[in-house]
């Protein structure tokens, strides 16, 4: 496709507009309407937004116990579209999985108020509220502005929690926000210390945003709540495109279930597996994409999936169904890196060169592609590289994350420790997408 | 202007206002709360509006303002001076849309404006408040580093 076609493509391409469009106005005029402290909007996407109320309606007419429970605890009205639009945490709310905490504090004109909790024993979700009299647009930013320890103070270990982004700086003021925390490999404590700094977006042309509140909260959690879950062993193989996978261990928890997986990498690397649950009754629990994954140096891997929970569902039975994998293998021609000007001689596409840094013994590298769904991003390069001369050296450790500049992409950086090249030569992967005509079954309850 | 004209025009605007952040912001979510945004502020202030004749022009610079607030909390932007030398060839091994957005500010509202959003010369120039001219001048320089072959005219 040349540039014109491209254009043209494009064209078409931003002829579709979403349904949620057809609503701006309503919703715009009745944002601009003054709320009181008790009445919330929603800071998700307002394409889920809408999807939300719609569904919400629909539970509340068609649905006298949903509609009994809601009436008995009014704010959760404003929490039910706060979660936007998660079945597991809907689930959740339904069965009034939902822990109250009511706490408030104000600082530098700024008061935040923590809600409620939705926890189980890996996953906390806070549900709180900014006010500010002074600020027009303040912004707890989640990676940046959060630290969690141990009820003595003591700090979490780096790695055992994730704050997950969500919401925007320009949520109106008091709205509920949701902050989603993830604890992928240890158990959430019984106690936290929560430590928030909040930033001022008011001013339209500083770029850097300044610190103007900070919070601590101690947040003590039911164990009704954290101790539930339940771990299935399960050891079952399956085979897809010649490779053999094996699951695990299935953990169902009220906000997620967990589907843990391992394979032994031969050429290519799993990139993304298409699979869904299903119970007796025909419902699905749909999967939300590998969230972590482990790789070790005999070459066995170990992923992490997840899914909507059926925790809520009284399932009696529950079936696995694999559609299929997307497969990462390495590509036999280098891409030659001109680290001194940061461009490459040629790229996969969609890949780009963000930059090139040099360090006191060597380079920072960052690179950024396009993510393959909604929730993940990979390597981009395998970890041996090499100069010109072809004495080869390995990465150590690389970093991947969100792309700031465009949620569907993401970024991967890592250091090319003692070396002194201006060029290097690093060998990038190519994706490839596997469909079964017949959908792997495995019987999981 | 009365809330139902402001109502009906935005109606007749908002799928406009939707493409064109679209493009800048690269995400359909986001796009659709820069428009929600826009509509907000330009209903709030509403009665600051002195020439209703300028209504589009006024909301596009409404929803442009949203948009590079957006951006600016992103990794800063590219600027024409910092453009590296073989620029053209940098920009033509990206997709087309990624290339669009890494153009240089001053560039990127022109070419989304002009090729993307339907306006033409005339309401791009008012909406970025500058001479027919620049606008111009600005266009062919984008074109050129996006390499697409598009006609100028208005």
């Amino acid at each position: 496709m040349n540039r014109n076609e491209e254009y043209i493509s494009l064209l078409a391409e931003l002829e579709r507009t979403p349904p949620a469009l057809e609503y701006t106005v309503q919703r715009a005029k009745a944002r601009t309407k003054k709320s009181s402290r008790l009445r919330r909007c929603v800071a998700a996407p307002l394409s889920a937004l809408f999807a939300v109320f719609l569904a919400f309606m629909a539970l509340v007419n068609l649905s006298p116990p949903f509609a009994l429970a809601m009436s008995r605890i009014p704010v959760l009205k404003d929490l039910a579209a706060a979660v936007g639009f998660s079945p597991s945490l809907t689930a959740a709310m339904e069965h009034d999985y939902v822990q109250p905490i009511g706490l408030e504090q104000t600082d530098h004109g700024v008061t935040m108020r923590i809600e409620h909790v939705i926890v189980d024993q890996k996953h906390l979700n806070i549900f709180y509220s900014l006010h500010s009299d002074v600020y027009s647009y303040v912004y707890v930013y989640p990676m940046q502005g959060v630290t969690l320890s141990e009820a003595d103070g003591t700090p979490l270990g780096v790695g055992s929690f994730t704050v997950v982004t969500t919401g925007t700086p320009y949520t109106p003021d008091g709205n509920l926000q949701m902050m989603p925390i993830e604890f992928s490999y240890v158990d959430i404590p019984g106690s936290l210390r929560l430590a928030c700094t909040v930033a001022d977006y008011s001013d339209d042309e500083n770029p850097d945003p300044p610190v103007v509140a900070s919070f601590e909260f101690s947040l003590d959690f039911d164990p009704t709540y954290t101790s539930q879950g339940e771990a299935v062993s399960l050891e079952k193989s399956f085979t897809v495109d010649g490779q053999n996978l094996t699951v695990t261990t299935v953990e169902t928890y009220p906000t997620y279930l967990r589907l843990n997986l391992s394979y032994r990498a031969n050429a290519a690397w799993l990139d993304q597996i298409f699979l869904y649950l299903e119970n007796e009754k025909g419902e699905r629990f749909e999967s939300k994409g590998i969230w972590a994954e482990n790789h070790y140096d005999t070459g066995d891997v170990e992923v992490q999936c997840r899914l909507e929970s059926p925790f809520f569902s009284e399932s009696e039975s529950l079936t696995l169904y694999v559609t299929g994998v997307t497969w990462l293998d390495k590509k036999e021609e280098p891409v030659k890196i001109d680290l001194v000007r940061g461009i490459a001689d040629f790229l996969p596409m969609g890949t780009t060169v963000e930059s090139a840094i040099r360090e006191e013994n060597g380079w920072r590298l960052t690179f950024s592609g396009v993510k393959r769904n909604a929730t993940s991003g990979y390597l981009l390069f395998d970890t041996d590289y090499h100069d010109e001369a072809g004495n080869e050296y390995s990465l150590g450790t690389w970093e991947v994350g969100d792309c700031q500049d465009d949620p569907e992409r993401f970024t991967v950086a890592f250091s090319l420790e003692n070396y002194l090249e201006d060029m290097v030569y690093l060998l990038p992967f190519t994706a490839w997408r596997v469909d079964l005509e017949n959908p792997v079954e495995i019987k999981v309850k | 202007m009365v809330e139902a004209e402001f109502t009906a025009r935005t109606e007749d605007l908002k799928a406009r206002l939707y493409r064109t952040a679209l493009v800048y912001l690269g995400s359909e979510a986001i796009a659709l709360e820069a428009v929600d945004e826009t509509v907000c502020r330009g209903f709030q202030a509403l009665k600051k509006l002195r020439q209703p004749d300028y209504f589009e022009t006024w909301m596009t610079r409404i929803l442009m303002n949203v948009c590079k607030k957006e951006l600016r909390h992103r990794k800063r932007e590219l600027t024409v001076e910092s453009l590296p030398e073989r620029a053209v060839e940098v920009f033509d091994a990206l997709p087309l849309k990624e290339a669009i957005r890494r153009l240089p500010a001053e560039l990127k509202d022109v070419v989304i404006l002009r090729y993307f959003s339907g306006y033409t010369l005339k309401e791009a120039a008012e909406s970025l408040s500058l001479p027919q001219g620049t606008v111009v001048t600005r266009q062919r320089r984008a074109l050129a580093l996006l390499r697409l072959e598009l006609t100028e005219e208005e």
